[in-house]
Order: structure tokens, then sequence, then C-alpha cells
């Protein structure tokens, strides 16, 4: 055969000789598992290849995401809405993450329980241990990212929790955030860290960590055993993990999103949790309060990281090492899970609480739905500001549940009437009634549409009755205007007639009527405008006068609030336009 | 095949599956770009007739809403337009305008007027064209005209507004740069 005919073998052999990386390879699939392969034994491996896919999916989300105050929000909504497979590589990058932090709870149990912490192996101990620091860090910088209402009421508690460790906290509190509050300095230092520094000092430490593995042998098994070579009896075991593993988070991540929420917004409400691998700190703290916080948020943490660090030296052997190693992971696990659960069972129980996260799924699958359609330069809040649906029961309970019930909840004492379906044909006609109902004037001063029902109404008869019928269902529309002098047919005119027959006495319209007492103008009665009117203030003459009893909201409400608010009311759902 | 062999491939095998799976959601993302639209053609209201003197070409601002990903400003400039207006011809009838996009055919910088030579001229590569927006042929020109076409002509209308004011209307849009022919990018 002539030798310059190209072959694949020719090309290896001739990398080889210049790398050496074939030969390299070759040492490093050969390599043998001390005390031979075993399934327990692919922890390791799946965490490095858990590792790649956050490597992977992370550098693809960068694509998008944008780590701004105003963007950040609004980038990942555009990513899941609008990119092909966008949704799936971050819920990719979320459940990987959580399947790493399960992986690298059983690979600690494992090493302790097998005491791989023994000399010589102490600083693979330790960069283990680092590496499980790192994690927790690429948590606590990459959870907020997202600049969500939950993830700022995370990050706020944990720079808080940060700020208050003895002597460091404040100065490390202050670096983290980039100056005194949450902003735009501290999405940009998390980021940074989250996508640069940990990244960099994983590798590092995975390097140093694998070089020390391969040095040092794997953990100390029986040496009896025949030494098969690592590729490929070890490596099928760790493939075939690898692939179940990843196999979940892809059929997971096909099917979950990574939750997302409402943006970070301070008139939203708020009742952040941790995600579920803090709650156990979460809990410990409930348990040491006022100057004893430091107790639970960072002696204890950091007593159980230096007893780990130092358990090389404190496993002195025999029996009593094992009974500390194993008393060191079931007291682990136990405490872990006993404090998980405690307060998942109570928020499960909290019903505020449940009807709080419930409140903020419904504004966050809203906040979604609108900001699909683009979001403001200003960001996602200015969107939700100008949404009556969100914003619209949110300003109702702050300003108006002191009197008004709607559909009958949110007040405690209602003094006024309930506002559920205010200006419908069904609300009104319910009104005209019995208006002394406790829905409508039952709980108010106001007495003479009382009278008039108990009068009039009452002794109407059925085709007297269904004429009044008729001015309610034409009031319902919020009319304006007059029916043209020849038209006495249309649903307008005809709904015009009954209304100038049975209220002109007291309610005018368009300028007409109020003989025998004022009563509220009904030109476009229910409508956006004229229930805006009502809120800026109920005393004007044209409604309420002096017997109004609600106070004005003039200088209350800012004009987009009484506007959003009103347009709610009026049972609109479109964003107020700006 | 022995044990080992067989193994080996197996492990292979599985790895690559796994590996294609997971690249599948990865890859529809790095190529999303490929299948994101272009700006359709829109009608802007760019200036009011009397701003446009006759006899020499004006510089004015396509100014719209604009969608940048996830960002919708409300007025941007989305580019200029050089508007012609033919010396009057004095029968009183519908003003005669040439209305081009200001974007170089070349690779798309915006070009200038210059007055002393009567033509349109690219400020990057020297992109010529007459102030009829036709390409100003190699020879006339003295130096290898880098842009492949004339400057991209677009369809206008005038419009009278309520009060009786004239003004001009471009549709606007965008075309593939570097191509002899004129494709809109879509």
């Amino acid at each position: 055969m002539a030798e310059n005919v190209p072959s694949a073998s020719g090309l290896k052999n001739w990398l080889n000789a210049r790398t050496g990386c074939c030969s390299a390879l070759r040492w490093w699939r050969n390599r043998p598992v001390p005390g031979g392969p075993a399934w327990w034994k692919v922890t390791g491996a799946l965490l490095l290849w858990l590792v790649v896919l956050e490597f992977v999916s992370g550098i693809l989300l960068m694509l998008v995401y944008t780590p701004s105050a105003t963007d950040a929000w609004a980038s990942l909504v555009y990513l899941e809405e609008r990119i092909a497979a966008g949704a799936v590589v971050r819920a990719i990058h979320f459940w990987a993450a959580q399947a790493l932090l399960v992986v690298a709870g059983l690979h600690l149990v494992r090493l302790l329980i097998t005491r791989a912490y023994r000399a010589p192996r102490e600083l693979l101990w330790i960069s283990g241990l680092l590496l499980a620091g790192l994690l927790v860090a690429f948590c606590v910088t990459g959870n907020p990212l997202p600049w969500s209402q939950k993830a700022y009421g995370q990050i706020e508690v944990e720079m808080h929790i940060i700020g208050s460790i003895p002597l460091v906290g404040p100065v490390a509190q202050r670096l983290l955030m980039g100056g005194t509050e949450l902003g735009q300095r501290t999405l940009n230092h998390l980021y940074t860290l989250h996508v640069a520094v940990l990244p960099l000092l994983l590798v590092l430490f995975v390097g140093f960590h694998l070089s020390q593995l391969v040095r040092l042998g794997r953990s100390n098994g029986s040496a009896d055993s025949e030494e098969l070579p690592y590729f490929p009896h070890q490596s099928i075991r760790n493939a075939v993990a690898v692939a179940v593993v990843v196999g979940a988070v892809l059929v997971l991540s096909y099917r979950y999103r990574a939750p997302l929420g409402p943006p970070a917004d301070p008139v939203l409400p708020s009742s952040p949790r941790p995600e579920w691998y803090f709650l156990a700190l979460f809990e410990l703290r409930r348990y040491f309060t006022g100057n004893l916080e430091f107790v639970a948020t960072a002696l204890i943490p950091g007593l159980i990281g230096l007893w780990l660090v130092l358990l090389p030296w404190i496993d002195r052997g025999g029996r009593a090492g094992k009974l500390i190693s194993y008393a060191t992971a079931v007291v682990l696990v136990l405490a872990h899970a006993v404090l998980t659960v405690l307060p998942v069972v109570r928020d499960a129980r909290d019903e505020q609480h449940q009807a709080v996260v419930a409140e903020l799924r419904k504004i966050g699958s809203r906040a979604i739905e609108l900001a699909a359609q683009g979001v403001p330069p200003a960001g996602p809040g200015e969107l939700l500001h100008r949404d009556p649906v969100t914003m619209g029961p949110i300003l109702f309970r702050q300003h108006c549940t002191s009197c008004h019930s709607y559909g009958g909840e949110w007040a405690e004492e209602p003094k006024a009437s309930d506002l559920k379906g205010f200006g419908s044909e069904e609300w009104i006609w319910g009104l005209v009634q019995n208006p002394a109902d406790p829905r409508f004037f039952g709980r108010t001063k106001h007495k003479q549409m009382i009278q008039w029902s108990k009068e009039t109404f009452a002794t109407a008869s059925d085709d007297e009755k269904a004429e009044i019928r008729q001015a309610v269902r034409w009031l319902a529309t919020h009319p304006r205007g007059v029916p043209p002098e020849d038209d006495e047919q249309s649903e307008f005119a005809q709904g015009y007639m009954a209304f100038d027959g049975w209220c002109i006495e007291c309610h005018t319209y368009e300028g007409d009527g109020g003989f025998n007492l004022k009563a509220p103008d009904f030109t476009g009665y229910g409508s956006e405008e004229w229930i805006a009117r009502m809120i800026q203030n109920p005393a004007d003459d044209a409604l309420y006068g002096d017997s109004a009893e609600m106070p004005a909201f003039a200088d209350k409400l800012t004009p987009l609030q009484i506007r959003v608010l009103a347009r709610w009311l009026a049972g609109g759902t479109d964003p107020v336009e700006p | 095949m022995n044990r080992r062999f067989f193994l080996a491939l197996l492990t292979r095998l599985i790895g690559l599956g796994t590996a294609v799976a997971a690249a599948i959601p990865g890859l529809r993302l790095l190529l999303d770009p490929l299948r994101q639209k272009g700006s359709a053609a829109k009608r802007y209201r760019v200036a009011p007739l009397e701003a446009i003197p006759p006899g020499t070409p004006v510089r004015f601002a396509v100014r719209g809403q604009r969608i940048d990903a996830w960002k919708v400003f409300p007025e941007q400039i989305l580019g200029y337009v050089w508007v012609f207006r033919a010396a009057e011809s004095g029968n009183g009838g519908e003003p005669h305008l040439r209305v081009f996009s200001a974007t170089c055919p070349h690779l798309g910088c915006t070009v200038d007027y210059r007055t002393d030579k009567s033509s349109f001229l690219c400020p990057c590569h020297g992109g010529a064209f007459t102030n009829t927006g036709d390409r100003i042929p190699d020879e006339t020109l003295g130096y290898k005209n880098p842009a492949p076409r004339g400057l991209d002509p677009l369809p206008y209308e005038l419009v009278r507004d309520e009060t009786g004011k004239v003004w001009l209307e471009v549709e606007f849009q965008r075309f593939e740069l570097n191509t002899p022919e004129r494709k809109p990018i879509a």
C-alpha cells in the first residue's frame, strides 16, 4: 500500500505522533476500575454529563436572555413564546439543574457511606465539597435571573441573609448587590457570576477532582476482584444511567416548562418561598429569630460544612469511624428531609399563602399572554399597570373593599353595593326589583330608589314591568344620544321611550329630565367613562351630588389607575392605551 | 463478537443516541433566526408636500413603530428616504415625485446627495446614482461603481388630510443588498 494514501488510521497515527492524544485516550479507557465496575459508581459520570448539559443549554439561553431589569423577564417570554424550542431549552436548563442537585446529594451520600474521604483522598473530598458549594452558588445566582416576582422576592431575602452573616456579611452583601439596593447592577453581578466566574471555577475544580480521582484510583473497594478496564465495563453502566436521567430530563422538559410567573413589580402580591432544596434552611430559620437568626442562616450551615471538611480527620478508622460516617449520612438526609417536608405541609394548609400562589399563577399567565405581543421599552411593569384584568382586582381590594364587596367577597364589612356585574342588565334589573337588597342600596343611606321600587314598581302591571325591563336592557348598553325623531321602532328608540316614561322624572339623560328630584345622570350609565367619573368624584352635580356617601378618589388614585379600575368594573379586558 | 466489543458498541450507541436527542432542541433554537420573518412593507406618512421643494432631492426620516425582538418602540426612525420632486411643469397637475430608499443597494450605508454633481453618492464605497436614482455607469463615473443596481424606488401616494393638507405617504420596505435584481427581505 502506498504511504501517501490518506486513511483514517494514517491520520490517527500522524496526530498521535504529534499530540499523543490517542495513547492518552487508550490509557484513559483502559485504566482499571478498582473493585470492579458497579452500578452505584455511576453518580460521578452522571454529574459530569449533567454539567455538560447545563453548559450547553446555558450558552443557548444566552443567545436570547438579556440581563436587564426591564428586559430580563420579557426576553424569557420572547424565548418561550416566539423562538423554536426556546421553552424546551430553558426547561432543560431548569430540569437538568434539579437532576444535578439530586444526583449531587446521592453522590455525597455514596461517598460518605463508602468513606471515600479517607487518606490519601482528603483533598479529593474537599474539592468535591467545594464543587457542592459552587452548585449552591449557581442556584443562588441563577434563580433570580428571570427577574420575576418570585425570583426578586427570593434574592431579596437571600441578599439580606448574606448581609446578616457576622463581620463579613454587610460588605459581601453590598459587593454582591452592586450597591445598597436591588436593581440593574445586582442583575449584572449575578449574571456575571452565573455565566462567567462560576463556570470557570467549576471547570477548574472538576479538572482537579478528576485528575486526582484518576491518580489515586477510584474510592476504596475490595482489591481482590479482577481489575476490568473502565471502558466499556464501567462506561456501559454510566452510559445507561446518563441516558435514563437525561431522557427523563428531556421528557420533563417537553412536558413542563420552567416556572416563570409574573415579572417583578411592587404592586403585585408576594409570598416568596425558596426553591425546594433551600426549604430546609428556610424552616431552620423559623426556630432562630431576632439576634439568633444567624444561627440558622450562617452558623449551622457553616458548622455542617466544617464537619464535612474535617471528616477525613474526625474518622480515625475502625468501628467508630464507620459509625461516624454512617451517622453523618443518616442525620444529614433525615434532617434535610424532615425540615423540607414541614414547611411544605404547613404551606399546603395555609389558605392565605395558597391564595397568593394561585393569584400569582393567574397574573403570571396573563402577563405572559400580554407580553407575548411585545413589551414597551419601560418594561413589563408598564404592561401590567395598564391591564384591567391584572390591576382591577388589585386596585379594588386596595381602595374599594372597605365599603364595596365584589361577588359577595373581599369586603369584611361592606357598607355599600356589590359591584360585580355593575351596570349589566342582570345587575340593574336586580336593583329595580329590590333596591333594599344589601347587594344594592340596602347598606346605604340612599332611600329614594327603595321608595320608588315599593310604590311604583311593586304596583306596576305585568305590561308595565315589561316596559321597565326594556328600559333596564337599554340602560345596560350604556346609552348615549337620543334616537332621531322618525325612529320609533329600533330597539334603542324603544328603550329610550321606556326610560323616558319610567325614569326621567328623577334621572337626567342627555340634558333632559330630573324634574322631580335630582338622581344621577344616566348618559352613558355603567360605561367606563361613567364609572371613571363616579370614582373621581361621586359628589359631582351630575352624579350623587350632596347625597354622595362615597369619597372622591381623584386625588387618591392616578388618572391611569382610575381608567384601569373603571374599565375592569365595566367588564373590559383590553389594556388601557397610553 | 466478544463481550467487550459488544459492550463498547452499545456504550457508543447509547451515548450517541442521548447526545442526538439532547441536541435537537438546541439546534432548533440555534437555527431559529433562519425562520424569523422580515417586516413587511408598510405605509408611513413621511412629510407634507409643501416641505418638498421642486428641483433638488430632500431626505426624510421614516418614523413609526419598531419591533425589536420583544421590545416595541412606539416611534423610532426606521430608515430614510430621498424624495425628488421634478420642477413643476406648470400645468397645475399632480406633482411628479420619485421616492427612493436612502439605503445604498451595495452594502447598506445611507447615501448622500451631492449638489455639486447633482447625483447621489454613497459615503462608504462610492456607489453613485443619478438624481433619478439610476446607477451611474462605470465609464461616466471613471471608476467601478460598486452598486449592483439603482436606488430602490418606493411606492408612494399623496394623501389629503381632513384639513386639506397634502401628505406624502411612502410604502417603506427593505431589499436584499448587493444583488442586481431587487428582492424584498421576507
